[in-house]
């Protein structure tokens, strides 16, 4: 529930995803992102992502930049970076606050068949390994990269996440052409195996509707509304119509044919009390 | 000549670094002996432990070296486990010490923790300074504690509660701890007390300990521990322990006069407990003057109907201004947040936790409720629908609202936000 300002470093990464949405492959001048730092309106603190932000040779600089601004500093990565010990130890020093790796699988072959690149699994999970046991007070979450090649897998990233006791497990439907109906049952499944390990898990975007009866895991039924999410025309017959976002623009064309709008919901007005409180604050962040 | 009474009082105290002392402790020490004729007949030593750091094994080893007559264990919610582990242990190893227990956790419940307890001797209810001293009287002599107004005792196989005895009225008669010398002031753990009770009664909280007025050290007595501690160069913070610092303009100008007088060496106040709702721009103007670093609040939660069924006062634009004023001008604020009241669901601590995230105080805390003995929400739990473990620290399990999954995952929820806000 906390509000970063987004910053994004540019697309340049050590992998080659299939479900990357970066065409070209080209970085941002630390200056430019040095600019969006200072035009930033992140209440907590800052979300670099990219691309591949731990492989840019200016890291430390940008981490600076952003420490003089912000609280926290969260950085979204491949892991692979996070293998070397170093660059765990030296990222700390500069002043991140957390770490979200990136899984697009729970074993060798189909991660790096997804990332693209052979070794890329291991060294997410090493560097995993190596940001748990920095003895550095972090924050430390798994992103689980959702397509129709991995749907089948997320309990097994859950497994993983609770293994090297992760501090959340973000579920992030990437892939357009997945089912968004028939993914929620994996998806629950994978929650379930990480809160019985004790791994809070959330999801994002995957609308309310979907999620029935684990609602506590719908990132945006609590956290500030990400741009970049549509409602579709059988939303308006939802019950969660006005405390929900919607799904991501591209799913929505095939989310419109499988949707089944909810009927009753038991948490409509405490859900929309916490709408209201984030209005109030303003906690929107852009995407 | 007739050897001394050996009294060793201990706690184990919460977790921190350093690691807390215990007030309560030096207040026993401070008032048993300033009774000249208990003074000539025990020697009484404090040894504080803590609870995570410090096994059992190792405080029974402590013991078993200073063999002390008597034994007095300061009793809360968090140590119970340990306090009852170890005086069970201790009945094999140390066979002839007196084990006297006191403090919030037993007090209320005084006949229960003996029947518990076997090797317990007896229970101290209430304030324990009066108390305590009899009961040492009454041991240095050879005597039972039959009368003794404010002990539960044991005699043979009965337990007895003697009456109960009134608060102390004039808090002056206690000596100070740290002018007596029975407490020496260390950087970070030095606590001062102004008054004795809280202004609020909320529900699931025991510092009002049921009393609906509140008692006052004299400006005299707080003016000269003020200045002693302060007069110490080591100790950089200090704090106080009163329920509210901010009790009333008046009274924190006062407070705040004699701590900017006496800080000749730029000590700082941490962890004060204020209340924010009465927290304007002069106040944070003589909380600067005070030096005061870091305060801890509320809100504990912000839906109406839970706030109102525990008879917590909540005014949120108060509150937020507060807040605000505070962090903009350097104080750090720290934010609690209580999972499991009852009317609370999941959703309506999630909202607690976007009320609170949105004023982006320093940092947060996450706690589960205890449904602590001598609350009313203790007295109430069967008619209200609360369900919680009766072994301390009396964790809810559910309530009507929270069921016991949604409130565990609640747990995990905050656990992870506290991961993520408080890593900086």
């Amino acid at each position: 529930m906390l509000e970063h300002n987004r910053v994004f470093v540019g697309s340049v990464c050590s992998n080659e995803c299939k479900h990357c949405p970066h065409e070209t492959r080209q970085n941002r001048q630390l200056s430019e992102i040095e600019a969006d730092l200072s035009a930033g309106s992140g209440k907590h603190g800052v979300e670099i992502y990219g691309g591949e932000p731990l492989e840019r040779f200016d890291f430390s600089r940008l981490v600076a930049s952003a420490k003089a601004l912000n609280r926290l500093i969260k950085v979204v990565t491949n892991g692979r970076a996070l293998s070397r010990w170093e660059t765990v130890k030296s990222a700390i020093e500069a002043g991140v606050s957390g770490f979200e790796v990136k899984l697009w699988g729970a074993n060798q072959a189909l991660h790096d068949e997804l990332t693209g690149r052979d070794g890329s699994f291991f060294e997410a999970v090493q560097g995993i390994s190596n940001a748990r046991g920095s003895n550095a007070k972090i924050y430390l979450a798994i992103r689980a990269l959702t397509c129709r090649e991995n749907i089948d897998s997320l309990a097994d990233i859950a497994r993983i996440a609770a293994t090297f006791r992760v501090d959340r497990l973000v579920i992030e439907p990437i892939d357009p052409e997945l089912s968004l109906v028939e993914a929620s049952r994996s998806i629950k499944l994978a929650i379930e195996t990480a809160i019985t390990n004790r791994v809070w898990a959330m999801t994002e975007r995957m609308p309310l509707c979907t999620m029935s009866g684990y609602e506590p895991h719908v990132s945006e039924a609590l956290l500030p509304k990400p741009e970049g999410l549509v409602k579709v025309s059988a939303c308006g017959q939802c019950v969660y119509t006005d405390v929900c976002d919607g799904v991501a623009d591209a799913s929505a064309e095939r989310f419109q044919v499988e949707v089944k709008p909810a009927k009753d919901s038991a948490f409509l007005d405490d859900l929309r009390a916490i709408r209201d409180e984030r209005k109030a604050k303003s906690l929107t962040y852009k995407l | 000549m007739k050897e001394k009474l050996k009294v060793l009082l201990t706690s184990f105290n919460s977790c921190s670094s350093p690691h807390h002392l215990s007030l309560a402790l030096g207040y026993l020490k401070a008032y048993a002996m300033a009774d000249s004729e208990l003074a000539s007949a025990v020697d009484i030593e404090i040894a504080d432990f803590c609870t995570d750091c410090n096994p059992v094994t190792q405080v029974l080893f402590y013991l078993t070296g200073a063999q002390p007559d008597v034994v007095g264990v300061s009793c809360y919610c968090w140590n119970m486990e340990k306090v009852s582990d170890l005086v069970r242990l201790a009945a094999g190893v140390l066979p002839k010490t007196t084990f006297i227990l006191g403090g919030p956790e037993v007090g209320p419940i005084a006949e229960e923790v003996l029947a518990k307890n076997d090797n317990a001797a007896a229970v101290v209810r209430g304030e324990g300074e009066e108390t305590f001293t009899e009961c040492l009287k009454r041991l240095a002599a050879g005597d039972t504690l039959a009368g003794v107004a404010g002990a539960t005792y044991r005699s043979g196989v009965e337990i007895i509660s003697n009456p109960d005895r009134p608060p102390i009225e004039e808090l002056d008669r206690i000596p100070s701890p740290y002018l007596s010398g029975a407490l020496r002031p260390l950087d970070g753990v030095t606590y001062l007390e102004t008054y004795r009770g809280c202004p609020f009664s909320c529900a699931y909280c025991y510092e009002n300990k049921g009393l609906r007025r509140l008692r006052y050290f004299s400006d005299e007595r707080v003016d000269s521990e003020i200045k002693y501690v302060m007069s110490h160069p080591e100790v950089r913070t200090f704090s106080f322990i009163d329920s509210v610092f901010n009790l009333s303009k008046e009274r924190t100008a006062k407070l705040v006069g004699w701590l900017s007088e006496a800080n000749v060496h730029g000590a700082g106040l941490h962890t004060i407990e204020v209340a924010t709702e009465q927290v304007d721009e002069e106040t944070v103007n003589l909380f600067k003057k005070a030096n005061v670093l870091s305060v801890e609040t509320g809100p504990q939660a912000v839906h109406p109907e839970t706030t109102a069924n525990v008879s917590r006062h909540f005014d949120r634009d108060k509150f937020s201004a507060g807040v605000r004023l505070m962090e903009e001008t350097g104080i750090k604020v720290t934010c609690d947040m209580i999972l499991g009241l009852p009317r609370d669901n999941f959703f309506r601590f999630a909202q607690t936790v976007a009320f609170v995230f949105g004023l982006a105080p320093a940092k947060v805390v996450f706690s589960t409720l205890n449904v602590l003995p001598g609350t009313a929400l203790y007295r109430q739990a069967d008619t209200a629908g609360l369900e919680y473990d009766e072994k301390p620290p009396h964790i809810i399990q559910q309530t009507a609202s929270f069921p016991f999954r949604e409130l565990r995952k609640a747990e995990m929820f905050a656990h992870s936000l506290d991961r993520e806000y408080n890593m900086s």
